[in-house]
């Protein structure tokens, strides 16, 4: 079962932030002047890139960063509504926090498939409350490589909730953490 | 343990996952298997392709492709492994569809292209290059297997999967009837006509220049019949810089009517970009003047040479040679924020990130330029000849009085309409490039 070391998975999600960053820098415009990385993650891509010149010269310069080839005018402007769900059809950040966290988890689950980790209880991966370790090492983790503006305390708080609630899966809380905030 | 032995478990434990991995992606999550036509960057050629989500943790596809690494010689980046079929409502394979290449659309942490699945994400989507076509009524399936023979099955999608678009050839051949259709000798006559055209993206598949073909003709019964027309066009595009878009074409065309009585040939070099604008930002994003996008410059050059003309009342008779050097630039969404405070703008809600300021005012501007070297004026000097548009735009949300006074025209919703002023000083390449200066006004809807 092809997992990552603890640090690895941790530089999977840097880079996710990272090529969002390059998406950014792809913008030919000066529309996301101003705006902080969840704001861009967010913004509307036709609003930043309204017009078929903007969006070609968008595909141009973010493929040539990034190596995505098969970027298309129609996931700009219909299959993805944001950046951050335009750059997770390539690097799904679900994927980077699930080997995060299934690299940090009870040694019982690791080395089994993906498949038995992802419906696994949090509870049995992580057996403890949300304010002690290991769980509060798993977000401290994720603090130290997400932007400020992407895991505030509101945001972290309600992942916690989710955590210490009953029945709560791994497939429940990497999607919940994946959406930012 | 030995080989046969963990061959066998190999066997058990790819049937297990065939048998319980679920078809569809968890809810929330992308389709694993999609249909996509895109373009090449800069090559410019046409790709029609199915896309296999392999790297959303938790998935089938995730799955089977953490199985199918422990399988010997599998490898994600060769067409053996896969199947692409369209089938029908009962899953039946009606034909197999001809996977001509893999791509792995990302990079390793070196930044070469990738070659390999890790599974671990990376890549995340593999396209499967169809090499066979394919129409927009074809139900396809999508198949993952452990070997080469594919006989270890470890993922097959629900076949519903449908393109909405592909990149293969076209041909259309549509007869009509055209009753009392001019002719050229002026008579009118009953004629049958037969619409034909055919295009072709990418006529040789490849990969670092997309050359095409098209054609567009109207043959008819009777050869005087005016509307009768061929014209068949070859050519040429690519992208001039990798990282930045700038697309030229160089086309040749030959057209005429049906007899050839009407024949010439056009040559046309064609260029368009956008400058690098981040630059403007503080000059151009500001209190005043907000331009956050640039303008579009296009040139379009074109040679025309006429062999042979029909002269008729309707058809005069035009120069044997025409060359034209039209360059033309056009650049909207520009806006003045400073107008928001004279009209005491009203905000409906609160901005999500990402939505630009209100427009209390906009601009549009388009120029151009017809040069004509061959086309002399009555000084004997070249003709130029400058056009230009400027547009005024007020959104009707300006006026507090739109949404009651104009509610039949805005719908209630002032918002999305916009009252456009345009003075256009245009001239008329189809009109022997006849100049027209007007003013215009309207009030149109915002998409």
């Amino acid at each position: 079962m092809p997992q990552l070391s603890t640090a690895d998975a941790l530089d999977e999600v840097k880079e996710w932030f990272a090529q969002l960053g390059l998406f950014r820098a792809a913008c030919v415009g000066t529309n996301t002047t101003g705006m902080n990385v969840l704001e861009f993650a967010d913004a509307s891509i036709i609003t930043i890139l309204p017009s078929t010149a903007d969006q070609e010269n968008f595909i141009a310069a973010a493929v040539s960063a990034t190596g995505y080839n098969d970027m298309a005018i129609t996931d700009l402007t219909t299959t993805y509504k944001s950046f951050e769900a335009l750059l997770d059809h390539w690097n799904p950040l679900i994927t980077s926090i699930a080997l995060y966290l299934w690299s940090l988890a009870v040694p019982s689950l690791q080395g089994t498939a993906s498949a038995d980790f992802w419906k696994a209880p949090v509870s049995t991966a992580f057996p403890s409350k949300s304010t002690d370790p290991p769980w509060k090492g798993v977000m401290d983790g994720l603090a130290s490589v997400f932007p400020p503006e992407c895991l505030t305390a509101g945001f972290q708080q309600k992942i916690n909730n989710a955590f210490d609630a009953n029945g709560t899966k791994i497939s429940d809380i990497v999607p919940q953490i994946a959406t930012l905030g | 343990m030995s080989a046969v032995v963990r061959s066998r478990i190999l066997k058990v434990a790819l049937a297990l996952t065939v048998v319980m991995a679920p078809i569809r992606a968890v809810q929330g999550q992308e389709p694993l298997v999609s249909a996509t036509t895109y373009v090449r960057y800069p090559s410019l050629t046409p790709v029609t392709a199915v896309v296999v989500n392999i790297g959303q943790f938790g998935t089938a596809t995730y799955s089977a492709v953490e199985t199918a690494l422990k399988a010997p010689n599998w490898t994600c980046a060769s067409p053996d492994f896969y199947k692409v079929a369209v089938v029908d409502k009962s899953l039946r394979v009606v034909r197999s569809l001809k996977i001509r290449a893999v791509n792995l659309p990302d990079r390793d942490k070196s930044g070469r292209p990738l070659t390999r699945c890790d599974g671990l994400g990376h890549p995340a989507v593999i396209d499967l290059i169809l090499g066979s076509q394919v129409s927009t009524t074809d139900q396809i399936q999508v198949f993952i297997y452990a070997d080469k023979q594919q006989t270890k099955q470890l993922f097959a999608s629900d076949g519903k999967l449908s393109f909405t678009a592909t990149s293969f050839p076209t041909f259309t051949a549509t007869p009509q009837a055209a009753p009392g259709e001019s002719l050229n000798n002026g008579a009118t006559r009953d004629v049958g006509q037969l619409n034909v055209a055919f295009a072709d993206q990418n006529l040789f598949g490849e990969d670092l220049v997309d050359i095409y073909a098209k054609s567009t003709d109207l043959f008819s019964t009777d050869a005087e019949d005016a509307k009768s027309a061929f014209g068949v066009t070859g050519g040429f595009q690519r992208g001039l810089f990798s990282r930045w878009y700038s697309p030229y074409h160089l086309e040749q065309t030959i057209q005429g009517n049906q007899m050839a009585t009407n024949l010439s040939t056009a040559t046309t070099l064609g260029f368009n970009t956008l400058p690098p604008w981040h630059w403007t930002a503080s000059g151009l994003n500001n209190g005043v003047i907000d331009a956050p996008l640039p303008f579009e410059p296009a040139i379009a050059v074109q040679y025309v040479h006429r062999f042979e003309q029909l002269v008729t009342k309707k058809t005069p008779l035009l120069s044997e040679n025409d060359f034209t050097v039209n360059p033309a630039l056009s650049w909207s969404n520009i806006s003045f924020p400073f107008v928001c405070k004279l009209f005491n703008h009203r905000k409906t809600t609160a901005e999500a990130p990402g939505t630009p300021a209100p427009v209390c005012l906009g601009a549009q501007l388009d120029l151009g330029l017809w040069y004509l070297p061959l086309d002399l004026t009555a000084s004997k000097s070249e003709r130029v000849d400058g056009y230009g548009d400027a547009s005024i735009l007020i959104p009707l949300s300006d006026f507090g009085f739109a949404s009651t006074a104009l509610s039949y025209v805005t719908k209630g919703d002032p918002m999305k309409f916009q009252l456009r002023i345009t003075y256009a000083d245009s001239v008329n390449a189809a009109n022997n490039y006849a100049r027209t200066r007007q003013w215009t006004f309207g009030i149109e809807a915002l998409k």
